[in-house]
């Protein structure tokens, strides 16, 4: 095993890790605002495996600067020979407001829940809904 | 017991996961040496005079595919945060009509933060509307100057209090017309070249449709087009939408105080 791949295996590591802790969190624990937090924490590790997806190995490699705005052929071959794929961070950018306008609308109706319950322990919610539906 | 399971169940997910985008490789190869061919292809045509029916007339690869060669999947994200922003006021629009703040102290956090916010708030202006104006020639746009045009609300709120921001003029109907105006702004640069005899989202010249937004400023810089446009009313969108959500929350944190 070189050194490389001990590398690559420590970084998927620590993404699933992090992913993992991330869903354990969103199944087990009973409040709604670390269920929200646990959310977010899920999307930014899928933000990063999309960076590492577009991740490019070039070593060594001086990042070329395109100094004419209006490059010919040649300009454009070196460009792309030390450029990263533009695609995976357009999708995390996508990613990324999509899930800002989730966890907005989440709070949002956190908020709201806890203004009726008094409470954001979804087992305490469900033992008084419970106890609503037993008196009526 | 059921912590068991699930811990169980997330590995085993975890695994599968891990399995088929490192072994398999679902994605491609990891850290492949070579680019994709699509993200080539991006690359190459994105500022490239010799294809004109190609080119997006932008150096910045993000915004030419954002707002260019993907642009109604953007649109349809737009939607998505537009739609979610709609959404929490449904939820609260009761507050919106209550005038919270009049009573309580203006004068906020301390002379020293409040000096030092009042540069800080002039730098992110500066700072977050310069992402929406070089979105096509460096690394930002829209959606990242409209996030941190919505952090300067937020400074406000925090450091002079709510009711000093409604007294400047910062209030949910004006930062709701303010997204409003901005989005019907988007919707026209994106339909103009359809009344102009093109096609939807259309930038530069496509066969069949001679219609293109000026692709270079007076001194030949990039503009990309409708891209610049489309930037710059994204940016002013977001930030409305942002400060309609903030507002909102500060309304409801101030009136539970007050309860």
């Amino acid at each position: 095993m070189g050194v490389g791949e001990v590398f690559w295996l420590y970084v998927w590591l620590i993404i699933m890790a992090n992913a993992g802790m991330a869903l354990y969190g969103l199944i087990m624990r009973p409040n709604v605002l670390k269920k929200i937090a646990c959310l977010t924490v899920l999307a930014d590790t899928s933000f990063i495996v999309l960076a590492l997806i577009g991740y490019r190995f070039k070593y060594p490699v001086s990042p070329y600067v395109m100094t004419s705005w209006a490059p010919d052929n040649a300009t454009l071959t070196r460009f792309i020979s030390e450029s990263v794929d533009p695609l995976p961070p357009t999708l995390t950018i996508t990613a990324v407001v999509i899930n800002l306008s989730i966890t907005i609308l989440l709070v949002f109706l956190a908020i709201r829940l806890y203004e009726v319950y008094g409470t954001l322990d979804v087992k305490k919610i469900a033992m008084i809904k419970k106890e609503l539906r037993g008196e009526q | 017991m059921t912590g068991l399971v699930a811990a169980v169940s997330i590995l085993i997910v975890l695994f599968a996961l891990a399995y088929g985008l490192v072994v398999l490789g679902i994605s491609g190869p990891p850290a492949p040496a070579k680019l994709r061919l699509l993200g080539e292809k991006y690359l190459y045509y994105m500022i490239n005079p010799a294809t004109k029916y190609f080119t997006a007339e932008s150096p910045e690869g993000v915004s030419a595919i954002l707002w260019d060669y993907r642009g109604l999947d953007t649109l349809y994200e737009t939607m998505v945060l537009f739609g979610a922003i709609i959404g929490a006021i449904l939820v609260y629009r009761e507050y919106l009509h209550s005038e919270p703040g009049k009573t309580g102290k203006i004068y906020g956090l301390s002379l020293i933060v409040r000096a030092v916010s009042k540069i800080i708030i002039w730098l992110t202006i500066i700072i977050a509307v310069a992402f929406g104006f070089t979105g096509q020639i460096t690394p930002g746009g829209g959606f990242v100057g409209g996030a941190a045009f919505a952090v300067v609300p937020v400074l406000l709120a925090l450091v002079y209090t709510l009711g000093y921001a409604r007294r400047l003029g910062l209030t949910h109907r004006r930062a709701l017309l303010l997204r409003a105006t901005f989005l019907l702004l988007l919707v026209l640069v994106i339909i103009t070249p359809l009344i102009a005899g093109g096609y939807v989202f259309q930038n530069q010249a496509k066969p069949g449709s001679s219609f293109s937004f000026p692709g270079r400023f007076i001194d030949s810089t990039p503009l990309g087009g409708s891209i610049f446009l489309l930037n710059l009313f994204e940016l002013f969108a977001v930030a409305g939408a942002f400060t309609v959500a903030f507002i909102l929350l500060g309304v409801i944190a101030s009136l539970k105080e007050g309860d």
